[in-house]
């Protein structure tokens, strides 16, 4: 692993799959504070059952800095060195942004942090069958901000949710030989190069969109097929936090009204929202009568001295508007302002 | 019968036909997706965003691939289509599931426990 990605295009033919298998000897070691350090780092299941503690590899498509030794094991770290690191725009900060699961805009993963030894380990593997392209032994992290998958060897990438179009669960094994997370996201993967070894994309293949959106598809297999059951619900919630954006009903915005409760248990029934002007006089106290009576009468008062001031008043104009229900604001005579001075 | 724990949730469904799609939890029918799959399978959950949650799918995928899935999650911007059974009494189901949430929002009577809407004002 020279620590370039090979590129990849999928198609809507062709299928990325890749599976866990198990492999107790292998452990995450990433550091607390951006030094190589011997913390371990849990995996998926320590994701799925306290999602608000994984933060989120710190950019799209971009693996954290990762080293691999002979061992097997892997450290992170902000080092350069030539044996496969990878360069990572944003990186683990510390402990200090541990308790902070919620994605922010840019800031660096919070993999290092708050991470607890994995009761097993979780190995992927790739293979490509046929037209699927085989990525590697790795973790797949089911965080609420970003779905990630990190490989063995230090590649890895993200997927945000609202990309995700759907996934399941599959126990078919005549449709594919283990059982597997099949995940469906709604663009394209392309793995993209490091700084290291900048060239031009791999494997670029013949893009032969179609006038539909492109789909890439990932099956996870992990090696404890139990723990499908839980990947899958994790991911659920996870969507379920990313609400679809573009979502164009108005009425999402409802905040809820002033109801009256108090009413409704009284078996008032629907409270209407509007009376008719006999509906709403008979619902109202002799006191109410009294009130409406005087604030019909201001509002007579107040339209008929507009009439005053555009100087044209007669014995109809104020009958017509007396009832104080229609109030014509617009000046009578036409370029007349409310404010001018009348001398007719 | 289920109701969102979530206020937000509740308040959505109830202004919008998604109600009629939780109240299908339970029932065997088909998904269509946008991209012009299908999904044939049990609804578990419909959530307030359509997300619909199914189980012992049989998914057809774009090119007619038949393939069998446990369990399927499709998000509500993918779904384009929902089939009602015909079994299905659609009044009735609308009717059951605004009073499931009117018991959840009226739980503990009148003066007690938090409200969902503020008590108007006299």
């Amino acid at each position: 692993m020279a620590g370039a990605f090979a590129s990849l295009r999928s198609q809507e033919e062709e299928m990325t799959e890749t599976y866990f298998t198990d492999n107790e000897n292998f452990t995450q070691k990433l550091p607390e504070t951006g030094a190589p350090g011997t913390q371990t780092a849990s995996l998926w299941r320590e994701a799925v059952t306290r999602p608000q503690e994984h933060g989120r590899f710190g950019v799209k498509h971009r693996p954290l800095p990762l080293r691999v030794d002979n061992e097997g094991e892997f450290t992170s770290g902000r080092t350069t060195a030539a044996g496969g690191a990878l360069r990572c725009r944003s990186h683990s900060s510390g402990p200090a942004e541990a308790d902070d699961g919620r994605p922010k805009g840019g800031n660096g993963s919070n993999m290092a942090a708050r991470l607890q030894p994995p009761a097993r380990t979780i190995e992927m593997c790739l293979k490509r069958p046929g037209r699927g392209r085989s990525l590697g032994a790795g973790a797949l992290y089911i965080a609420e901000g970003r779905l990630s998958w990190l490989e063995n060897s230090g590649v890895g990438f993200s997927l945000d949710y609202p990309t995700i179009s759907l996934h399941a669960v599959s126990r078919d094994l005549n449709a594919y030989p283990w059982e597997h997370l099949y995940v469906m996201v709604n663009a394209k993967f392309e793995e993209e190069e490091t700084k290291e070894a900048p060239m031009a994309e791999g494997e670029e293949e013949e893009d032969s969109d179609d006038d539909t959106e492109p789909i890439a598809e990932f099956r996870f297999v992990p090696s404890d097929k139990s723990a499908l059951e839980a990947m899958f619900s994790a991911m659920c919630e996870c969507q379920a936090l990313h609400p679809d954006p573009d979502d164009e009903d108005s009425d999402n915005d409802y905040e809820g009204e002033e109801y009256d409760v108090e009413a409704h248990e009284l078996q008032q029934g629907d409270i209407p929202t509007f009376y008719t002007y006999e509906e709403g006089l008979s619902h109202l106290t002799a006191e109410g009568q009294a009130t409406l009576e005087r604030l019909e009468g201001m509002l007579a008062q107040s339209v008929s001295s507009q009439y005053n001031m555009a100087g044209v008043r007669t014995e109809d104009s104020i009958r017509e508007f007396e009832d104080g229900m229609e109030v014509d604001i617009a000046p009578v005579v036409a370029g007349q302002f409310e404010d001018a001075e009348v001398d007719h | 019968m289920e109701v969102s724990h979530s206020v937000k949730e509740r308040t959505i469904a109830e202004n919008s036909l998604v109600i009629l799609l939780q109240g299908l939890r339970g029932h065997v029918t088909t998904v269509d997706l946008r991209d012009e799959s299908t999904a044939t399978g049990r609804v578990t959950n419909v959530d307030a965003f359509m997300n619909v949650r199914l189980a012992e799918v049989t998914f057809t995928d774009r090119q007619g691939t038949v393939s069998h899935l446990d369990e399927l999650f499709v998000t509500g911007r993918n779904v384009r289509y929902v089939h009602i059974p015909d079994e299905v009494d659609i009044r009735a189901t609308i009717e059951q599931q605004l009073q499931a949430i009117h018991r959840v929002r009226y739980f503990g009577g009148r003066d007690k426990g938090r409200k969902e809407f503020p008590r108007a004002k006299h």
